[in-house]
């Protein structure tokens, strides 16, 4: 009896530990998909796989935010942008500074004390191979270890405990202009990363890591090589430096098993490369890039695609994340993502079927009049699409987007998204001289105005079943922070002149506000500890991409100073 | 110790320059890795940094070459000329345009694309390219010229050594790529295989300046002045590093469509610009402006030569007027050009070619 028992519990360990062993294994990561299960805990860069920065914790609410007080606070060691979501698992916060990142931290979630630091070793050289900025967005958990990118293009995972090095991957050549700014996403016992780079020739990818040893299990390219599905959609040779880089993070479904992940715009910027050049593209949409592409993990084949700006010649980046969520469509609770793309239009998908529910601009928006959600393609006003020779003048939104990188929330309560909105507008036509490794060219010139209406920033609540606004909160710059929401009823949002706001969630009545310094850009989260309930965000100010926002980038550098500190508060 | 020797030692002293302070190094920001122009290795210090030294030692001052990466561009000279770390960078490009917060010096020399063919090939302009395979750089003005020929099957490279190699590698029959580049590869690796023929057409080459902050004019002036004095032997660094010296060819030819020789007296079309009024000239800018400035750029500036109106003395001569009235009465159906009869009048096409010649060349 008793041997009979030993062999058949050592022949299920063995069958799990098989599955564990493989990409296709059916279960997520353990400690991770533990982590998940606590709500004290803010376990991934946008709280849990939906991306959705949606805490159930409610001891810190709309009746008593008001007297929310500083716990502690912390110095990041560098002062250069500030773009981290921290991440606390099991009353240990960890967060990476900007440049580089020169320092990994982790802290007592309650005190702020240091658990470890662990200073990576990243290429001097680096910073003219970064277009925008020396940011990190943070760090991932997962199998006892934090899991963390490097601008120079590595993959390195710590020990969560330790802050020793397990091992480091060298994901892609930093000097091919390609830079790492964003946490990887952790899918069963892998963690896949994508890179920065389209500006420089590159093609976009995305490479999944063995958890255990960081060895490569699979690398697809976001655009498609010669014999795969949409390599027609470009012209000539062009899909071999198509841009099309996954640099943001990614979202995961683990009920259909599928990796979502945005992708940047097509390169070189002249679209009559790669494309016509005109509105009308046909057949030439140069697809997987300024897209969502839906991936299957186990072998990173790429499942559908949804295009949110065919053939883009704007610089509307696809990579903004998407945001999992079940809402009423037609009266049925549908499984959807939520994108709030660059090009203003906020996209609604059926993410079961890679369906395209229905796409509304949530900022004005004029390159496009309308986008079809049945052909999957925008109605664009020629006027609006710049070319060689030609300048567009008025075009909105700006490259900046009508929402950027920050990310937005969504609260399954009040059914409303918390968008970080821009409204500024752009003209375009490439005719400067630019000047790049020595050698000249003409480059694509554009200068970013106001938008129209009074405001170039937003806090956009924004109902993605009836893409209408509940309500919002305009702001006089654009590039303002991330968004978080929870189930005590409240919006958390720092703004680019340095002051963080608590909102109500339904009607947008502020609640809260202190002035922290410097602008914020990062996302808030939330966690609790030892019973308390804590509020964390980074203050920052960033100083790339403001230089190419014309006056309000001017603005936005002269509103507040650098800074790099980790703001803690509770009741 | 005579007087007489006293004389002449105080005489030495006060003739001997002055050496109680050093003269401040000449700070010149340069890329550490961009032969032919310039590089960190002392035994091939390319270029710029030769010109550098030579510009200096015209200055009585010690030169100090300042290493910067020019991946980023105008960011890079921002962050090092305007910020002090050097006092010029050199190797920018000499136009207005570039960065409003430079005062430039006298051109270097002038840079940009060239052909590169084999020798002895009758590769001669774009019209020879048809049905051959280009090897031209990501996001460069050659690139954009072959996107709008798609009788020519472009090979894309990121580097000019790369270009060079797939040329090498039979991959390409010919390339376009940056001069300098090309004519060093070909003359350090290749054994001067190649034809290196810089292109003569706008938008392919620019000239090459230093640029100070615009609170240095005084040094740019002195700059200027050592520049100046230095002709011969700029010339022989341009022969050492292995500059193109071919003679620019331009890409784009005059089209096929163009009409056969017609009688020189024309008095319909012929039309002295001395004699437009400013009216006639204000009118056809706007005309122009009102009809053309989608295709054509506003104010006739475009970055694609094959649109070019400010080249149209360049490229026809004393037929200017003849190849413009001839194609705005007939169109070019093939490159999108429309026929604008019975759309714009005589009169209307007469005042556009007014002011058409008031911008040729410029």
């Amino acid at each position: 009896m008793a041997t009979n028992r030993a062999t058949l519990l050592g022949g299920t360990v063995l069958a799990i530990m098989m599955a564990i062993g493989s990409a296709g294994a059916a279960m997520a990561d353990p400690a991770l998909d533990s982590a998940l299960q606590n709500p004290d805990n803010w376990s991934m860069y946008g709280h849990d796989y939906t991306n959705d920065r949606y805490s159930t914790l409610k001891q810190i609410n709309a009746d008593n935010v008001g007297n929310l007080k500083l716990a502690w606070a912390f110095q990041l060691g560098t002062t250069e942008a500030q773009e981290a979501s921290p991440i606390v698992v099991d009353g240990t916060l960890y967060v990476s500074s900007s440049s580089g990142p020169t320092h990994v931290f982790a802290l007592d979630a309650a005190t702020g004390q240091i658990k470890w630091q662990y200073d990576p070793k990243v290429a001097a050289d680096v910073p003219p191979y970064v277009c925008c900025g020396l940011d990190s967005r943070g760090v991932s958990f997962a199998d006892g270890k934090i899991l963390f990118s490097t601008l120079d293009g590595h993959l390195v995972a710590l020990d969560a405990k330790t802050g020793k090095e397990v091992w480091s991957a060298k994901v892609v050549d930093y000097k091919d202009g390609a830079a790492i700014t964003s946490p990887p996403l952790i899918v069963k016992n892998m963690a896949i990363i994508g890179y920065a780079g389209g500006e420089y020739g590159m093609r976009g990818a995305l490479q999944a890591y063995d958890l255990a040893t960081g060895k490569q299990l699979w690398k697809t390219w976001t655009i498609p090589g010669p014999g795969q599905h949409g390599n027609d959609t470009w012209k000539g040779d062009s899909w071999k430096h198509g841009g099309g880089n996954a640099w943001l993070v990614g979202s995961y479904d683990p009920k259909t098993n599928t990796v979502f992940y945005g992708t940047s715009n097509p390169g070189p910027w002249n679209a009559a490369v790669r494309s016509t050049g005109t509105s009308n593209y046909g057949k030439l949409t140069n697809a997987g890039s300024s897209a969502t592409l839906a991936i299957d993990p186990d072998n990173g084949h790429i499942k559908w695609e949804i295009q949110s700006t065919p053939a883009d010649a704007w610089d509307y980046d696809g990579v903004n994340e998407l945001v999992l969520g079940d809402v009423p469509i037609d009266g049925h609770d549908t499984p959807i993502y939520m994108k709030a793309d660059r090009d203003g239009f906020f996209f609604v998908a059926n993410r079961d079927t890679g369906k395209l529910i229905s796409a509304n601009p949530f900022v004005p928006v004029n390159w496009a009049k309308s986008f079809n959600a049945a052909t999957d393609r925008p109605v664009e006003d020629p006027a609006k699409r710049p070319r060689l020779g030609y300048k567009a003048t008025d075009i909105c939104p700006a490259w900046v987007g009508g929402k950027n990188w920050q990310p937005m929330s969504f609260n399954p309560e009040t059914g409303l998204a918390y968008i970080p909105a821009n409204n500024t507008c752009q003209t375009m036509e490439a005719t400067k001289i630019d000047y790049h490794k020595g050698m000249f060219y003409l480059g694509n010139d554009f200068s970013v105005q106001p938008g129209h209406g009074g405001y170039l920033g937003q806090l956009l609540a924004w109902n993605p079943v009836t893409q209408k606004a509940a309500w919002a909160i305009n702001r006089p710059l654009p590039w303002n922070g991330g968004t978080m929401t929870t189930a005590g009823n409240l919006v958390l949002q720092g703004d680019i002149q340095g002051v963080f706001h608590a909102y109500d969630a339904k009607t947008g009545k502020e609640l809260f506000h202190k002035f922290l310094g410097s602008g914020i850009i990062a996302g808030p989260v939330t966690f609790a500890a030892d019973g308390k309930q804590y509020i964390a965000i980074l203050s920052g100010r960033p100083s790339g991409p403001p230089a190419f926002m014309g006056e309000a980038g001017k603005q936005i550098l002269s509103a507040t100073p650098p800074g790099g500190t980790l703001f803690v508060f509770s009741e | 110790m005579g007087w007489p020797r006293l004389c002449a030692a105080a005489l030495l002293v006060l003739l001997s320059p002055l050496t109680s302070h050093a003269a401040a190094p000449l700070r010149l920001c340069a890329d550490p890795d961009n032969l032919p122009l310039s590089s960190s290795n002392p035994a091939t210090p390319g270029f710029y940094v030769e010109l550098g030294q030579k510009i200096a030692a015209a200055l009585h001052r010690p030169f100090e070459p300042v290493w910067a990466p020019t991946q980023a561009g105008e960011r890079e000279v921002r962050q090092t000329v305007l910020s002090g770390h050097c006092d010029g960078f050199i190797g920018v490009p000499r136009d207005p345009d570039f960065m409003a917060s430079l005062v430039l010096s006298k051109p270097l020399l002038t840079l940009g694309y060239a052909m590169v063919t084999p020798r002895g090939t009758a590769i001669r302009g774009l019209a020879d390219l048809s049905g051959k395979r280009v090897a031209v750089q990501f996001a460069t003005p050659p690139q954009d010229v072959l996107a709008e020929h798609d009788e020519i099957t472009m090979v894309t490279v990121n580097t000019p050594a790369e270009g060079m190699q797939a040329l090498a590698n039979g991959e390409a029959d010919a390339a376009i790529l940056w001069s300098t580049s090309a004519g060093w590869i070909d003359h350090t690796r290749m054994h001067d295989a190649w034809r290196v023929a810089p292109l003569a057409d706008s938008g392919m080459h620019w000239q090459a300046a230093i640029g100070f902050a615009k609170d240095h004019a005084v040094l740019r002036d002195a700059v200027d002045r050592a520049i100046g004095s230095l002709g011969g032997a700029i010339k022989a660094l341009e022969v050492k590093y292995g500059f193109p010296t071919a003679a620019p060819l331009p890409l784009v030819q005059a089209s096929s469509q163009d009409p056969p020789a017609a009688p020189p007296q024309d008095a319909t079309s012929q039309s002295p610009h001395n004699a437009a009024s400013a009216k006639d000239i204000a009118a056809g800018h706007q005309l122009f402006n009102d009809n053309c400035e989608h295709c054509h750029g506003p104010d006739a500036v475009t970055g694609l030569e094959a649109r070019n109106l400010r080249h149209l003395a360049l490229r026809y001569g004393d037929k200017m007027n003849q190849v413009f009235f001839y194609t705005v009465t007939h169109g070019r159906p093939t490159e999108g050009m429309p026929n604008w009869s019975g759309i714009l009048t005589h009169a209307q096409f007469q005042k556009i070619l007014d002011w058409l010649h008031t911008i040729q060349g410029k």
